[in-house]
C-alpha cells in the first residue's frame, strides 16, 4: 500500500514566458480530504490543471500511484482520476441523466451502449448527490447547486480513486457549500476516495481538509493538519492578515473568527 | 428521449420521401405518380426513364450527399469549434475547395466560348478535395499557436473565407464566357450537371467519412464539456480536434466537388436537430442529416421550377433560407 496518491516532482509549469510553478514537490496523501488554499493567482488552480493533464509541465512529473501521468494512456488514467473543473460549460439540451453518464466514456467502446453496471453506477451517482429526481430535465434548466451536484455526479460516475474538484463551491449560497462539501466528505469517509480540491472559503477549509496545502507565489509554504497549519504566522505569510483563531466547540479545527489587513 | 428521437427520424423521413417525389414528379417536364411507378418497375416510355434515371435521380441523389456531409461536417465544426455558428461555409473550406476548381477551369482554357473539357470534370473532385485541405492547413497554421484556440479558429477562418472569395473574384473577372458559367455555378453552389459519374465517385467517400464521424460520436459528445473535462475523461484533445477537422474538412470538400459553395445547409440542419433531440451526437448526427437533405432537395426543387427555365443556383435559395436563421442565431447568442 502506498500511502501517497498523487506526488509531484520538482514540476515547472509556465504559461508562455510567465513562470507559474517552478520546482514544485508535492506529496497528495491517499484516503483523505487534501484542499489547497491560498491567494488570488497564487498557482494552486495551475497546479490542480498540471496534475489534471490539461497543462504540460515544462519541467518535473507527476505521478499517480506512483507511476508516471504521462506514461499511462489516457482513458487508463481516466479510470483512476477524476476532474472537475470551475465553472464548466453545459451544452443546452443535454439532460442530466446524458451529462452523468458521460462519466462512463472511460469504460465504453465506441459504438457500445450503456450496460448494466454502467447504469446501475450513473444511477448510484445520481442517487448520492441528491439529483436522481431531475434525471430528466437540462443541466442549463437547474439551479446553481443543483447544477454543482450533477457534475459531481458525473465525476463519481467515472469510478475513480481520485477526485479533483477546482473550487467546487464557488458562486453557492452558503447551505449549498456545507452540502457539497458534507457529501464529498461522505464519500471520502464511506469509499475512501482521495479527494482533492481548491477552496477559497478559509473555515470550511479548515473544517473538512484532513490535510491542507498553503500555497503562495507557485510555492508551498504550510503543509499539514488544519488544527496544525491554521496558525496566526501562516495566514500573515499566506494572505498578509491578521486573524484572530479559535477552536471548534470540539476543540478538533481551528475558526478564524475575525481579521485584518496586516500593515 | 428514445421514443422522441425515433419520432423524429421517422417524420424526417417521411418528409424526405415526400419531397423526393414531388422532386421526381416536378421539372420542365411533369410526370404523374403513375409514370414514375412504372418507369421504376420498368414500364415507362424511354422518354420518362432519361428524365427519371438519367436527370432527375443522379441530381436528387447528389443533393441528399450534399446535404448529409455539410450537416456532418457541421455537427463536428460546432463541437470542436465551441461556436454555434460554425460550419464548413463559414470558416473558407467550401471556399478553398471553389477556389481550386474555378483554377482549375481558368487554367485548362484558351478559347473564349469553350465548354470544359472531360478530363476537367474528372479531376474537379480531386482538385476540390485538395482545395479544401489547403483551406484547412491556412486555418490550422494560422490559428495554431501552441494548441488550437476554438475561437481564433473560427475567426482565422472567416478572415480566410473573405481572402479566398476575392482571389476567385479575381480570377472570374479574367474568364471567357463560358467558364464563367461554368465556375459560377461552383461559387455559388449548383446542382446543375449532376450525374452518376460524380454520385459513384462522392458516395463511398461521404459514407465512410459520416460512418467514421458516427463511430467516434462519443468522442464530440466529451468534447462539447470542454477541453478540461474532456482530458480529464482520457480524451486527447489536440489529437482529436485534429482528426475531426480532417474529416469536416474531408466532408466539406466532398460536397462542394458535387454541388460548389453550399453555404449555411451545414449549420440548418445540426441547429434543428439539436433543438428536437438535444446535443447527443448519436441522435443529432443523423437527425441533421435527414433534415439538411430534406432542406436542400426542397431548395434545389425550388431552384429549377421557379423560374423555369430560368434555374437559380440551389446555394443561393438556400442562403435565403440560411441568412435569416443565421442572423437570429447571432441575436440569440449571449
Amino acid at each position: 500500500m502506498k500511502t501517497h496518491s498523487i506526488e509531484v516532482n520538482n514540476l515547472k509549469i509556465a504559461y508562455e514566458d510567465t513562470v507559474i510553478i517552478d520546482s514544485m514537490n508535492l506529496k497528495i496523501p491517499k484516503g483523505q480530504i487534501t484542499m489547497i488554499i491560498g491567494a488570488n493567482g497564487c498557482g494552486k488552480s495551475t497546479l490542480l490543471k498540471s496534475i489534471a493533464r490539461i497543462l504540460t509541465p515544462k519541467k518535473g512529473e507527476v505521478l499517480i500511484n506512483g507511476a508516471a501521468i504521462k506514461s499511462q494512456a489516457p482513458k487508463e488514467v481516466a479510470k483512476i482520476m477524476a476532474v472537475l473543473p470551475q465553472s464548466p460549460a453545459v451544452p443546452s439540451g443535454l439532460l442530466v441523466k446524458e451529462l452523468v453518464a458521460y462519466g462512463r466514456f472511460p469504460y465504453q467502446s465506441p459504438m457500445g451502449g450503456l450496460k448494466k453496471h454502467d447504469i446501475e453506477i450513473v444511477d448510484w451517482a445520481m442517487e448520492a448527490t441528491g439529483i436522481y429526481e431531475f434525471r430528466e430535465r437540462p443541466v442549463d434548466a437547474l439551479s446553481g447547486g443543483q447544477r454543482q451536484r450533477a457534475w459531481i455526479a458525473m465525476a463519481l460516475a467515472q469510478e475513480t480513486e481520485i477526485l479533483i474538484l477546482d473550487e467546487p463551491t464557488t458562486y453557492l449560497d452558503m447551505s449549498h457549500q456545507l452540502e457539497i462539501l458534507q457529501l464529498l466528505q461522505k464519500l471520502n469517509k464511506e469509499q475512501k476516495r482521495t479527494i482533492v480540491m481548491v477552496l477559497h472559503e478559509l473555515n470550511n477549509a479548515a473544517k473538512f481538509a484532513t490535510h491542507l496545502v498553503g500555497m503562495k507565489k507557485g510555492k508551498v509554504i504550510f503543509e499539514g493538519r488544519p488544527i496544525d497549519v491554521i496558525t496566526k504566522e501562516n495566514l500573515r505569510a499566506l494572505y498578509g492578515i491578521e486573524a484572530q483563531l479559535q477552536l471548534d466547540p470540539t476543540a478538533t479545527y481551528p475558526i478564524c473568527i475575525d481579521f485584518s489587513l496586516h500593515k | 428521449m428514445k421514443n422522441k428521437t425515433f419520432l423524429a427520424l421517422g417524420i424526417a423521413l417521411l418528409l424526405l420521401l415526400g419531397i423526393f417525389l414531388l422532386s421526381l414528379l416536378s421539372g420542365t417536364y411533369t410526370l404523374t405518380l403513375k409514370e414514375i411507378f412504372d418507369t421504376f418497375l420498368g414500364k415507362g416510355t424511354k422518354m420518362h426513364h432519361t428524365v427519371i434515371f438519367g436527370l432527375r435521380l443522379p441530381r436528387i441523389i447528389s443533393a441528399v450527399l450534399v446535404g448529409a456531409s455539410l450537416s456532418t461536417a457541421g455537427c463536428i465544426l460546432q463541437s470542436i469549434t465551441k461556436n454555434q455558428l460554425a460550419e464548413p461555409g463559414i470558416i473558407g473550406l467550401n471556399a478553398g475547395a471553389a477556389l481550386a476548381v474555378v483554377l482549375l477551369i481558368a487554367s485548362n482554357s484558351q478559347n473564349y466560348y469553350d465548354a470544359l473539357g472531360t478530363h476537367t470534370i474528372l479531376l474537379m473532385p480531386i482538385v476540390s478535395i485538395l482545395g479544401a485541405f489547403g483551406a484547412a492547413l491556412l486555418i490550422y497554421g494560422l490559428s495554431c499557436r501552441k494548441g488550437i484556440a476554438p475561437n481564433r479558429l473560427i475567426l482565422v477562418g472567416i478572415g480566410v473565407n473573405a481572402g479566398i472569395n476575392a482571389v476567385i473574384t479575381l480570377y472570374q473577372l479574367n474568364m471567357s464566357k463560358g467558364d464563367y458559367n461554368q465556375a459560377l455555378t461552383w461559387i455559388s453552389g449548383s446542382l446543375w450537371g449532376s450525374s452518376w459519374q460524380f454520385v459513384y465517385m462522392a458516395a463511398p467517400i461521404i459514407s465512410l467519412l459520416i460512418g467514421m464521424t458516427f463511430y467516434k460520436s462519443k468522442v464530440l459528445d466529451v468534447i462539447d464539456l470542454g477541453d478540461e473535462l474532456a482530458t480529464g475523461l482520457g480524451v486527447l484533445m489536440e489529437k482529436e480536434r485534429r482528426k475531426f477537422l480532417m474529416l469536416a474538412v474531408g466532408l466539406a470538400a466532398s460536397a462542394t466537388a458535387l454541388a460548389g459553395n453550399i453555404a449555411f445547409l451545414g449549420l440548418l440542419g445540426p441547429h434543428i436537430a439539436k433543438r428536437i433531440v438535444g446535443p447527443v451526437h448519436r441522435r443529432q448526427i443523423p437527425l441533421a442529416i435527414l433534415i439538411s437533405a430534406v432542406i436542400i432537395l426542397l431548395a434545389d426543387t425550388a431552384s429549377r421550377n421557379l423560374f423555369a427555365p430560368l434555374e437559380i443556383p440551389v446555394g443561393i435559395t438556400i442562403s435565403v433560407i440560411g441568412v435569416p436563421y443565421f442572423i437570429y442565431l447571432m441575436a440569440r447568442e449571449k
